[in-house]
């Protein structure tokens, strides 16, 4: 027998997300529920709609039991009284059997309804949303703490199957109320004492519901600073880069210590808080046990008056508690949804954010020059211009160094330049149009980048190189002169391109040499017009160091170029040398001019320089 | 089976003693509850015909009626009592059990981190093992104790006839199987992710990362890690959907048994009404008990489902409890004073279950109060240097000495005296300022002066508002502290470096200190390091090669052994490859673009397909 609402055992809400939408509006619990409908019918209606109608009936069964336990017990009644024939004994026993073989069937329809269409096809679905949409962001989001926790949250709800356990949660809230009511009514046709008698069996219930508040069936935890305290404590021991520092430098005792003094602390405010709980929970069943003994006893009273048959009472025992279980399933449902609710807005809210621009008007291609004027550009939370009042020329094939200390905005202001960040002040301006209102999917066509934090892709040789270039990615020609350009003819000897690399999924091991060299003739394998190369600053030694450069400054060959770098040697063989601090132009100009001039320019030179004198 | 949940039990017994016997006594007597109520029942019902026809008193009815809400009472299995045990058992685990778990990953050897076989059971024990350990306590128990219901059920089937109670026995074992079976087909697909839903995962991961949608949104690649990702998830889709329909026939056979079980025991209560064996009580205490029959059956089933997961937590435990750990007493008394020399004595490694050997005779000395550099390509062994030298591994043959004493023998507290690391992956530790700098070395946590002397001498006087390094100590750094302040990648690296200098070891080991920091930086780090070092050895690992310059002595460490050793003119002089790496390095700075162009060619001639294999070690 399944049970659906259980499917996943370690699924639940354990701790209920810190609310925070980033200041936009909440939307109501009602509205997000509705949601969840609307997409979820949208996605598998069928299926959708076979639950629903499952609920329906799942909520009228336990009156139909107690209707039809009650029609048999009181024809065994009257047939021990010799009142009654054998034969509707044995018709009002058929009817009770097919009661129960009605539901085992409904029953096995919805778990397979519910299993494959509401859980497994809409969690696709709703993975894959997520998926997209996150690559529709502007990438300035991704700079965001807020909406990355967003992303964090919304990748939890799909994880977690919020959204199916929403919908499921408030089909069985629906059953339960339906439950309560038609079993009351079918106790009421009996008797019109039995609709005061079962409203104090559940009573109780209502008046635990209101003492304990909104997490009735949820024991509250402590979600204190301490707790985040002691989880990251716990953590120094379980990595090994924090455990091999410990215990070469020797302070794991100490950190030991803190952790035994925290957890302390932790387990003493939960015990009190578990104690508390558990005394209230303890007020809650004896109220429960007390109104089901009071409504007994009606019922017994009742019994003893001979308004009702002996068979009537019995059923009424059992008819009590389906009321009880209604209930409290109806509160658990009502106690959960508060944690769910929040981890769906959390999704939708993440599906709600504003989209990248992508401007709109046409492009074909650079003619003269990029400018950039008098731009400033800041990160989200951040008090500060990371790039202030930057303005300068880049002409057509020229070739552009940008410097400066770690901090300074080369690497943003390269990003500024793709149109990949939007400015703050000033523009952009492409042979004189605004790049904000340029369709950026055109600038990008004929503009090519090696980032800092290249990619090492997780799949075959080919996609590595032709990701640049999804169209032309069949061109094996192609793609072995890229990889000849980049220096790694000898890896395409040694590999078919189809071959997968990296160890995530057992491909090919590369050096990180090979990685950088794979992402510059990924670079190389695009046709472009503007190159934005960012030097890496891994580690990589000296020899593959050196060919690294050279790849880069072969890849510029006839081409527009902004090239970051952090080792200023590199300078000499560009035009000009742009130099940043504190996210202002120092200076800009080429490299001999800039030592003579004596500023910041040579003050880096210099300081580098003089170690390989 | 029985074993593992007897183990289960004796940990519990072993950490949270008089709980978990009160939790065992509770379960015992709601298990009997559930059958003794539909007993009560019976005889309430049976009890309630005479009195009202006068055949008998009040009193029986009374007594039953009592018995009745008292075993509904104790059945009731949200009880309070049952959560107080469940919290105090909770308490107990955290305060035993928990720590001991803590306490033997302070202990493991480093090679099992680095052990791919053990990552899965470093997963598991180091999550919440306390809550695994409990969840099995309370399946196991559970399912004992719904046993026991279920037995409790069968006796008062026995009033029926012989046949009915055995009949009862054998669908629900029956049921029981299936489910089971079905159960854990369903589980199986849920935990075992296929190699396509981790693909998926990956590409999926693509997406939302900033690093990687840079790249792919200029490349307008996005649409196509869409499509792989779509293709991927059809399939998976129809796999799980698949899987899930399969299982159902499982379900559709059990739900056949039940509705023929309650067929089976409607007709045979008639019959027994017709004989007098079955009297009104007991038949509709017995109909009456088919909704909770099939719940308890459901709930038996599920709690078996789950349980076969949970024991393989017991298992994980168990081989976790295996693993090896490290001594910490040492068995010489050697003084550790600044004077010592640390030689490497024809030292060969290879990495546990890998067959290249990454050192091979490997012979060196450090001597007290001189700065090495230690130099060599990507893979060449550098970082596996300072593993063995940590004592985080050990040497396959030769040795390495301290002082002429063996380094397996000195105490883990004697090493922390010896050296001092800044590891290439340094840690950020989200404490006190005062305390990252102070884990240097723990017992001078109050030294304010010494601290702000080390931050100096890391360069790292003036982060966190610290300028001119006369900040407050005490506050927070990084993220888990609502007002701590974040640093830097750079910055976080020179508090590492302040944290080495900090230790009053006789040697330091910096492993790459300058990657994350800008040239200028690199650059006044070399001025203060050489002040900073004036009295300590230093090992020094780095790529710019103009920190191995300023050492005393450089080893050119290459296939597994050091090929070249000297100061940098006599190294430079002899022309081997430290020169040829330091030409390609310089090359960026002298006069002549050509000239660098021609130390290029030459350079990668011999350097190409090097720089594979143990790279990715490394740099992990």
């Amino acid at each position: 027998m399944s049970i659906p609402d259980q499917r996943r055992g370690a699924t639940g809400f354990g701790r209920a997300s810190a609310g925070a939408g980033s200041g936009a509006a909440r939307s109501g619990s009602l509205a997000v529920l509705a949601r969840v409908y609307r997409q979820t019918l949208a996605i598998a209606p069928v299926s959708g709609i076979l639950s629903l109608l499952y609920y329906l009936f799942d909520g009228l069964f336990p009156a139909a039991v107690a209707f039809l336990s009650a029609r048999l017990f009181g024809s065994v009644s009257g047939y021990l009284g010799g009142t009654v024939p054998r034969a509707t004994v044995l018709a009002s026993a058929g009817l009770l059997l097919g009661c129960y073989i009605f539901q085992q069937a409904m029953q096995l329809l919805s778990s397979v309804t519910i299993n494959a269409g509401i859980y497994e096809k809409c969690n696709s679905y709703h993975d894959m949303r997520l998926a997209e949409k996150a690559s529709r962001l502007p990438l300035l989001a991704y700079e965001d703490a807020g909406i990355l926790n967003q992303l964090a949250r919304a990748k939890d709800s799909v994880k977690r199957e919020v959204l199916g356990q929403l919908f499921m949660m408030a089909g069985l809230f629906v059953a339960s109320g339906i439950g309560i009511v038609s079993v009351v009514g079918v106790l009421a046709s009996y008797s019109v004492w039995f609709v005061p008698i079962s409203l104090l069996s559940v009573l109780p219930y209502f008046i635990a519901a209101q003492i304990r508040g909104k997490e009735f069936f949820h024991i509250k935890r402590a979600q204190a600073g301490k707790a985040r305290r002691l989880a990251y404590l716990w953590g120094l021991f379980t990595g090994r880069r924090t455990l091999k520092e410990m215990r070469v430098m020797g302070f794991d005792g100490y950190i030991m210590d803190q952790w035994r003094k925290c957890r302390d602390e932790v387990n003493e405010e939960l015990w009190e808080l578990g104690r508390k709980d558990a005394l209230s929970l303890l007020f809650c069943d004896i109220l429960r046990v007390l109104g089901y003994g009071a409504s007994l006893v009606l019922a017994l009273l009742l019994a003893l008056r001979g308004d009702i048959s002996t068979g009537l009472f019995g059923a009424c025992i059992a008819a009590f508690l389906a009321v009880q279980e209604q209930v409290r399933s109806f509160l658990v449902q009502l106690g959960k949804a508060p944690a769910a609710l929040e981890f769906a807005r959390d999704y939708y809210a993440f599906l709600d954010l504003p989209e990248e621009n992508t401007g709109g008007q046409r492009y074909s291609g650079l003619e003269r020059e990029i400018a950039a004027e008098n731009v400033a550009f800041r990160y989200p939370g951040s008090g500060k211009d990371a790039v202030e009042g930057v303005s300068f020329t880049l002409k057509k094939g020229e070739k552009l160094a940008i410097v400066g200390e770690n901090g300074s905005g080369k690497t943003t202001l390269s990003k500024l330049l793709l149109g990949l960040y939007p400015v703050r002040e000033g523009a952009i301006r492409v042979d004189g149009r605004n790049l904000d209102e340029l369709e950026k999917r055109d600038y990008w066509q004929r503009a090519s980048v090696v980032a800092q934090q290249f990619v090492s892709y997780q799949l075959t040789l080919r996609e590595n190189i032709g990701m640049s270039c999804p169209a032309c990615i069949q061109e094996d020609e192609r793609l072995l002169r890229a990889l000849d350009s980049a220096g790694l003819s000898d890896l395409a000897e040694k590999l078919p391109l189809d071959s997968r690399l990296g160890p995530a999924f057992g491909g090919a091991e590369l050096s990180g040499g090979q990685w950088q060299k794979l992402a510059i003739a990924r670079a190389l394998f695009r046709d472009s017009e503007l190159l934005v190369l960012d030097e890496p600053t891994s580690a990589l030694d000296p020899l593959i160091e050196a060919e690294v450069l050279s790849a880069f400054m072969e890849l510029t060959r006839d081409k527009t170029a902004v090239i970051v770098s952090h080792r200023v040697g590199l300078c000499k063989r560009v035009d000009r040398v742009l130099v940043m601090k504190n996210g202002r132009v120092a200076e800009i100009g080429a490299h001999d001019e800039l030592l003579r001039a004596g500023g910041e320019y040579a003050r880096l030179y210099t300081e580098q320089e003089k170690w390989y004198r | 089976m029985l074993r593992t949940s007897m183990k289960a039990i004796s940990v519990m017994l072993a950490c949270a003693r008089v709980p978990t016997i009160i939790k065992l006594c509770e379960l015992l007597v709601t298990a009997l509850m559930a059958p003794l109520s539909l007993y009560f029942t019976q005889r309430l019902v049976d009890a309630v015909a005479p009195y009202a026809s006068g055949a008998s008193t009040l009193a029986p009815v009374l007594l039953w009626a009592t018995l009745l809400l008292v075993s509904l009472l104790f059945s009731a299995n949200v009880g309070a009592f049952n959560g107080i045990q469940f919290i105090r058992m909770q308490r107990e685990l955290n305060r035993n059990f928990t720590g001991a778990v803590l306490e033997k990953f302070r202990n493991l050897e480093y090679a099992v981190f680095e052990d791919t076989a053990a990552q899965d059971i470093l997963a598991r024990m180091g999550d919440a093992p306390q809550d695994k350990i409990l969840n099995l306590f309370l399946n196991v128990t559970g399912i004992f104790s719904q046993l026991l219901s279920i037995l409790g059920l069968a006796a008062i089937f026995l009033q029926v006839s012989v046949w009915t109670a055995l009949a009862f026995l054998a669908i629900l074992l029956v049921i029981m199987a299936l489910d089971f079976k079905a159960m854990n087909q369903m589980n199986t697909l849920f935990n075992n992710q296929t190699g396509d839903e981790r693909r998926m995962a990956y590409l999926a991961g693509l997406l939302t990362d900033k690093a990687s949608l840079f790249e792919l949104r200029v490349f307008g690649a996005v649409s196509y890690i869409c499509a792989a990702w779509h293709k991927l998830a059809g399939r998976v889709l129809q796999e799980r959907i698949r899987k899930t329909l399969d299982s159902q026939k499982y379900f559709a056979v059990s739900s056949l048994c039940l509705v023929g079980w309650i067929a089976l025991v409607i007709y045979s209560l008639i019959n027994g009404l017709d004989s007098g064996r079955v009297s009104i009580g007991l038949f509709v205490s017995l109909v009456g008990s088919a909704g909770s029959v099939l719940k308890g059956v459901e709930t038996l089933s599920h709690s078996f489902s789950n349980v076969a997961q949970r024991y393989l937590q017991m298992e994980h435990y168990e081989r976790f409890l295996a693993l090896p750990e490290i001594g910490r007493e040492g068995r010489s008394p050697l003084e550790i004073s600044a004077a010592l020399t640390i030689r490497f004595d024809n030292v060969s490694f290879a990495y546990p279950g890998t067959s290249q050997r990454i050192l091979n005779g490997v012979t060196f000395t450090l001597e007290p109060g001189t700065r090495t550099a230690l130099v060599g390509e990507n893979g060449a062994g550098k970082s596996t240097v300072i593993k063995l030298l940590c004592r985080l591994y050990r040497p396959d043959s030769g040795t390495i000495t301290v002082g002429g004493v063996n380094l397996a023998d000195l105490s883990q507290e004697q090493l922390t005296r010896v050296l001092s690391v800044v590891f290439q992956d340094y840690a950020a530790y989200s404490l006190t300022l005062r305390e990252n700098v102070a884990f240097g070395s723990i017992g001078r946590m109050r030294d304010d002066a010494a601290i702000r002397r080390a931050l100096r001498q890391g360069l790292a006087g003036d982060i966190a508002g610290l300028v001119g390094g006369e900040g407050p100590l005490d506050r927070s750094l990084g993220k888990l502290e609502a007002d701590g302040s974040d640093l830097s990648g750079g910055e976080w690296q020179r508090l590492a470096i302040a944290r080495a200098c900090f230790a009053d070891s006789a040697f330091l080991i910096l492993d790459e200190p300058t990657a994350s920091l800008d040239p200028a930086a690199e650059s006044r780090m070399y001025h203060t390091f050489a002040e900073a070092m004036r009295e300590r050895g230093c090992l020094l690992i780095s790529h710019r090669l103009a920190s191995a310059r300023m050492c005393e002595r450089i080893l050119v460490l290459r296939e597994g052994r050091i090929a070249e050793q000297g100061a940098h003119d006599e190294l430079m002089r002899s022309g081997g490859r430290y020169a040829a790496m330091y030409k390609a390095q310089s090359s960026w700075y002298r006069d002549s673009a050509a000239a660098g162009q021609a130390e290029r060619g030459e350079a990668e001639g011999e350097a190409e397909g090097e720089a594979e294999g143990e790279e990715g070690r490394n740099r992990a």
